[in-house]
């Protein structure tokens, strides 16, 4: 699915390096963890997966399927399969939350060839989608984000992902904020999109969520690099002794 | 002791005077319109020097002077509750306050040949916008003064179009409303002169007691627009919600000037006026509320915002509080900024292309000024500015 070789990141206009040769193989239907540290580069990571613009990849390569995807557009990159849930997903002001879904869902259904959904089916897809993460229908018809509390804000991202039905999900965070009920909604919400076609990089500072969302390999992240990689007893046993080790061994 | 500079006349300044002299007994000019040619002749076209014209230099900007051609008016129809006449009231000569005067004001009403007077009687309820239409002929001069009168208690809703065709022309129009107390009145006011139109005009507007008014213009066409906005409280507990979007690319030029005058005590006004700049496009907005030593428990605040699509369109922004009461809330804002790169790799990293992602967040922008406007209406004018939108962006 995904495979990352020796990548070098800083930040475009300084000179500071944040990701310092990572390599890493995500395989078709695994959920990789990625935690580290504050400081480690696991945002940048997931920035430069999505396509953002701050950053510049000075070395190494990432393959999404035999595809280089540091050479396509954000959008490009999404309509191939590739989703971000965002740390801290934004407020778009003006930009009403469905007339946004529609455009997302069919702007990726005319890269991919298909026809545009017609609104029975967009209402039926988005309806059913969001009851099964309690997403409220009044909420749907804010502007983008705005005014959701941070666990609304963050199951409206696994909305998102459900409704767009990515090939490689990319969680930054996403329980971030978020309470233990708001947790296990989104969990269960990401559970439910698990299947041997799809995989998932979870990027997290806390072994919590990976009490919800077990993953299949946690690759522990230092100073840019990946300086471990072990099973879901890993980020236990980070839990009990935390980074200290880690971070030194790098 | 005075001292008189002797002003050089411009040809254009020249060119009207020449017209207004050969035509003004054809067009039934008497001693008064004479008189306010002559207040216009001794100010000539306003320059930078004039604080309110520091901005738009007329003096530079218009060159020539169009032939004269009638605006082929089109007058809201009557309806119970509703006068029309296809006719000039001397209220749209004659009327002047601070905010709605100078040398454009008297230049209009000395040559206006056209204009409407209707009037909404009082307590009426009028569900249908009405409608008026300005259409200049391609590359002619054309001339209009308005007056509505909206009685106390009338509600109702004027839609002004001032059209041309691409290719030129001058049209000059101001519009007088008189709104009565405790009514209920949506004015909207779209200037589309077209490529190579030049657009000199305005509105008076003053409010009565408990009146709820509220005003939108657009501007989506023309390379030289200004319009003037005077609003005067004269009864207390009115609310006055002023908007604009100015909708500009190539090397237009679109300038608001507005001037809010609170003379009575607990009136409210909200002013936001929006720009969307490409190209070398200019827009300027000078908005101005005077807050008299009577006019306590004044609530006013404005907001200018410009979206820069290119990075040499120029937005200046004048914001000015002048208050003399001292219990008052009164605060203004003003934000220029280019499309927010966060918003654009958010909506792209979802699947929006980047061209649709920018016409959604534009659309964003210059939408907020529809906010609460009747939906028919918000569509019909959001429908002109997404037109525009989809001719300048990609």
């Amino acid at each position: 699915m995904l495979e990352i070789k020796n990548l070098h990141v800083k930040i475009a206009d300084e000179d500071k390096m944040i990701l310092n040769g990572i390599d890493l193989i995500v395989e078709d239907g695994q959920v990789a963890a990625i935690m580290g540290p504050n400081g480690s580069g696991k945002s940048t990571l997931s920035y430069v997966l999505a396509g953002k613009g701050d950053y510049e990849v000075t070395e190494g390569q990432i393959l999404f399927n035999g595809t280089d995807l540091l050479e396509l557009e954000p959008d490009e990159r999404a309509a191939a399969g590739v989703f971000l849930a965002f740390q801290y997903p934004i407020e778009i002001p003006g930009v009403a939350t469905m007339t946004f879904l529609k455009a997302a869902m069919n702007a990726q259904r005319a890269a991919r060839g298909e026809d545009e959904l017609t609104m029975p089916e967009f209402m039926r897809t988005v309806r059913s989608a969001a009851e099964k993460l309690q997403i409220d229908q009044e909420m749907l018809k804010r502007p983008l984000n705005v005014g959701f509390s941070g666990g609304e804000k963050k199951r409206n991202e696994i909305l998102q992902m459900a409704l767009l039905e990515p090939k490689l999900c990319v969680l930054d965070e996403t329980d971030s904020g978020l309470d233990i009920d708001a947790l296990r909604i989104v969990a269960d919400g990401v559970n439910a999109l698990r299947a041997p076609d799809r995989s998932f990089v979870v990027i997290t500072h806390y072994q919590r969520l990976l009490d919800y969302i077990v993953p299949d390999v946690v690759h522990i992240l230092s100073r840019g690099r990946i300086v471990k990689t072990g099973d879901a007893e890993l980020a236990r046993q980070l839990e009990k002794s935390g980074y200290a080790e880690f971070v030194d061994a790098a | 002791m005075t001292m008189q500079i002797a002003r050089t006349e411009t040809p254009a300044e020249r060119a009207l005077a020449e017209d207004f002299a050969a035509r003004g007994k054809a067009l039934g000019h008497d001693a008064a319109r004479s008189a306010l040619f002559e207040r216009f002749r001794n100010i000539g076209l306003p320059h930078r020097r004039i604080e309110e014209w520091k901005y738009t230099d007329l003096r530079m900007k218009v060159r020539d002077i169009a032939t004269p051609a009638p605006f082929s008016v089109s007058t809201p129809a009557e309806s119970k509750g509703v006068r029309v006449e296809n006719s000039i009231d001397p209220i749209a000569l004659e009327e002047r306050f601070t905010g709605f005067e100078g040398p454009i004001v008297d230049l209009i009403a000395a040559f206006a040949d056209t204009g409407i007077s209707a009037s909404v009687e009082a307590g009426a309820t009028i569900s249908d916008p009405l409608r008026a239409v300005y259409a200049q002929a391609q590359g002619k001069r054309s001339h209009a003064a308005s007056v509505y009168r909206f009685g106390d208690r009338a509600q109702a809703t004027l839609v002004e179009t001032v059209n041309a065709p691409d290719g030129g022309g001058q049209s000059l129009q101001n519009t007088h409303l008189h709104v009565g107390d405790d009514t209920n009145i949506t004015y909207i006011r779209h200037i589309d002169v077209g490529a190579g139109g030049t657009h000199l005009g305005g509105v008076a507007v003053t409010l009565g007691q408990n009146a709820s008014f509220r005003m939108l213009l657009v501007v989506s066409s023309g390379d030289l627009v200004r319009t003037d906005i005077g609003c005067r409280f004269l009864g207390s507990g009115a609310n006055g919600d002023l908007r604009g979007l100015h909708l500009a690319g190539s090397s237009r030029h679109v300038d608001t000037t507005l001037f809010v005058d609170h003379a009575v005590p607990d009136c409210s006004s909200r002013e936001l006026f929006k720009a969307v700049l490409d190209d070398e496009a200019r827009s300027v907005f000078q908005g101005k509320i005077l807050v008299r030593p009577d006019a306590q428990k004044t609530d006013g605040k404005m907001m200018s915002q410009a979206l820069m699509l290119s990075d040499t369109a120029e937005a200046d922004s004048k914001p000015e509080l002048e208050i003399y009461a001292d219990d008052v809330q009164c605060g203004h804002g003003s934000t220029t900024g280019q499309i927010d790169d966060t918003y654009l790799f958010y909506l792209m990293a979802r699947g929006v292309p980047r061209r649709e992602a920018q016409a959604m967040l534009v659309s964003a922008f210059a939408n907020e000024v529809f906010d609460d406007f009747d939906e028919t209406l918000a569509a019909e004018f959001s429908g002109v500015s997404e037109g525009w939108l989809a001719r300048h962006l990609g």
